[in-house]
């Protein structure tokens, strides 16, 4: 008897994919792999990480399907991986950096002037294009310009559209620290539409 | 910089030094007036003096760093001004009653957290009908509502981007190679998962093995110690003593088959399956589907890595 799949809730799927049925893991990876990619690509803003990092994903989430609890919602389960997986990422790329503006303790414009970068670009890549074709607008900018934990608050709330207590669990952090992420981060928001 | 002697009729110790360097701007009261007027027949105290108004000195010129840009409006938007003191209920109850006593309702205005959660949905009941309350008489908090609702709705438009071409394809592949590698990883782990994981392990191993070796060792040297005593008598005394006890275990047995009417029961049985060949046929069917149920329980949970054949194979 075939199954059609697209009609069957997510718990089902990963009832009937723990089972060991191939058709349910596909479902599952046809109805999360645009929010999945969009998430992580908005986070680290290169594509090709962004596949990869979608793609452990997805295997860290079919593997651990046993452990499953249907409690909560897949998308919150399959999402709190995918946060994880990038911000842990993130967190190992991060390297000492100098500010575009100038070294920290530059007070005057002169100083300022002195110490800053000034970045030539030598041409863009194929993939470059499209990512800044995709990312480039200034909301985008604005968003790829806020703090990893605002980031994600704001694209899981306005673009997923999850609620305030599903974001508290993916990101592990207790509601009112989800309300103040997203008000600072909407406000800083506001601030650089303002001034763009 | 340590000083021999602290009475100012002599030298100048470091704590004092530090207080006339100090006091050098302000008035001289009369412990600094003293020091001063040694000072100024020391030439001793007085190259201390330079000394340390040189770390002064480079203390003084320490500059200042600057925060990192925008730092004054994030720490702004982290508040509520006062001007929105509708934040917190506490301060929004305090407020509304200090505003309410002196006729000032209407210039309070909704903070700007209110007016994020009221566009976003978020807002409780009770406060969401206050703040309408309020809207519909402050053009100014109207307009600045409108405004968070234009942003909700700019993210909310923000399209989701699609992987490349074949990503789910490449996903069940690379998804395929994992499950084999950790399929084969337990096959490899089950081959050699009798053997001890630690050095402890390792001992603990040796110690159970080495024991009986080392009791035979040792009862073979003691043996080999009396003359009178030699492999053919030892072999003919053991060869007796275990056929003792063999005998001994069988005829326990027997007898207790026998007491038991097990013999009798089986031989009954065995009679009434000859003499109908239907419950002969059924029996060996029944036999030999718990057989290969056996096996294939076996194969399952031995032979073969659950975790390939469900995953790998599905």
């Amino acid at each position: 008897m075939s199954l059609n799949y697209q009609s069957v809730e997510d718990a089902e799927l990963v009832t009937l994919a723990a089972e060991g049925r191939e058709s349910a893991y596909r479902e599952l990876l046809s109805r999360y792999e645009r929010p999945v990619f969009s998430l992580i690509y908005r986070m680290v803003r290169n594509r090709t990480l962004a596949e990869d990092l979608a793609q452990e994903a997805f295997i860290r989430t079919f593997n651990a399907i046993d452990t499953y609890n249907p409690q909560y919602k897949f998308s919150s389960w399959i999402f709190k991986i995918a946060n994880n997986l990038t911000i842990d990422h993130l967190r190992k790329r991060r390297v000492p950096t100098v500010s575009m503006h100038g070294a920290p303790d530059a007070v005057t414009p002169e100083a300022q002037a002195r110490t800053s970068l000034v970045v030539r670009s030598p041409g863009e890549s194929p993939e470059e294009y499209v990512q800044n074709r995709e990312l480039g607008g200034q909301i985008e900018a604005a968003i790829g310009e806020l703090r990893e934990e605002y980031r994600v608050v704001v694209l899981l709330r306005h673009i997923e559209g999850h609620t305030y207590d599903e974001i508290a669990r993916i990101m592990d952090i207790p509601l009112g620290t989800v309300k103040t992420y997203l008000h600072r981060a909407r406000a800083e928001l506001k601030l650089r539409l303002a001034e763009a | 910089m340590n000083s021999d002697r602290s009475s100012y009729g002599r030298h100048l110790d470091d704590d004092a030094i530090q207080s006339l360097l100090d006091a050098a701007e302000g008035p001289a009261d009369a412990e600094t007036a003293s020091a001063r007027r040694h000072l100024a027949d020391c030439p001793e105290c007085q190259g201390r003096v330079d000394a340390w108004r040189e770390v002064f000195g480079e203390l003084g010129r320490l500059g200042r760093f600057a925060p990192p840009g925008r730092f004054a409006e994030r720490v702004l938007s982290g508040i509520d001004l006062p001007g929105e003191a509708w934040s917190s209920s506490r301060a929004w109850s305090w407020a509304r009653l200090r505003r309410w006593l002196t006729g000032r309702a209407a210039d309070a205005h909704l903070s700007g957290r209110w007016l994020q959660e009221l566009a976003d949905g978020a807002l409780p009941r009770r406060r969401a009908t206050l703040a309408k309350a309020h809207l519909a008489t402050c053009g100014d908090c109207e307009s600045r509502l409108a405004s968070w609702r234009r942003l909700i709705a700019t993210l909310e438009a923000l399209p989701s981007f699609a992987p490349a071409a074949g990503f789910a394809e490449r996903v069940m592949a690379r998804w395929r190679e994992v499950a084999e590698e950790a399929a084969g990883r337990s096959q490899a782990a089950r081959k050699w998962r009798l053997l001890p994981r630690s050095p402890r392990g390792w001992v603990l191993a040796g110690t159970l093995t080495g024991m009986p070796v080392a009791a035979f060792a040792a009862v073979a040297a003691f043996l080999s110690t009396v003359p009178q005593l030699t492999t053919g008598s030892l072999v003919t005394y053991l060869w007796w003593q275990a056929r003792d006890v063999l005998s001994a275990f069988g005829s326990s047995l027997l007898a207790a088959v026998m007491q038991s009417g097990a013999a009798f029961r089986a031989y009954s049985l065995a009679e009434s399956l000859i003499a109908s060949p239907a419950t002969a046929v059924a029996a060996a069917a029944s036999f030999t589907v718990l057989m290969f149920s056996s096996i294939w329980v076996l194969h399952r949970n031995i032979g073969f890595p659950r975790f390939a054949l469900r995953h790998v194979h599905s």
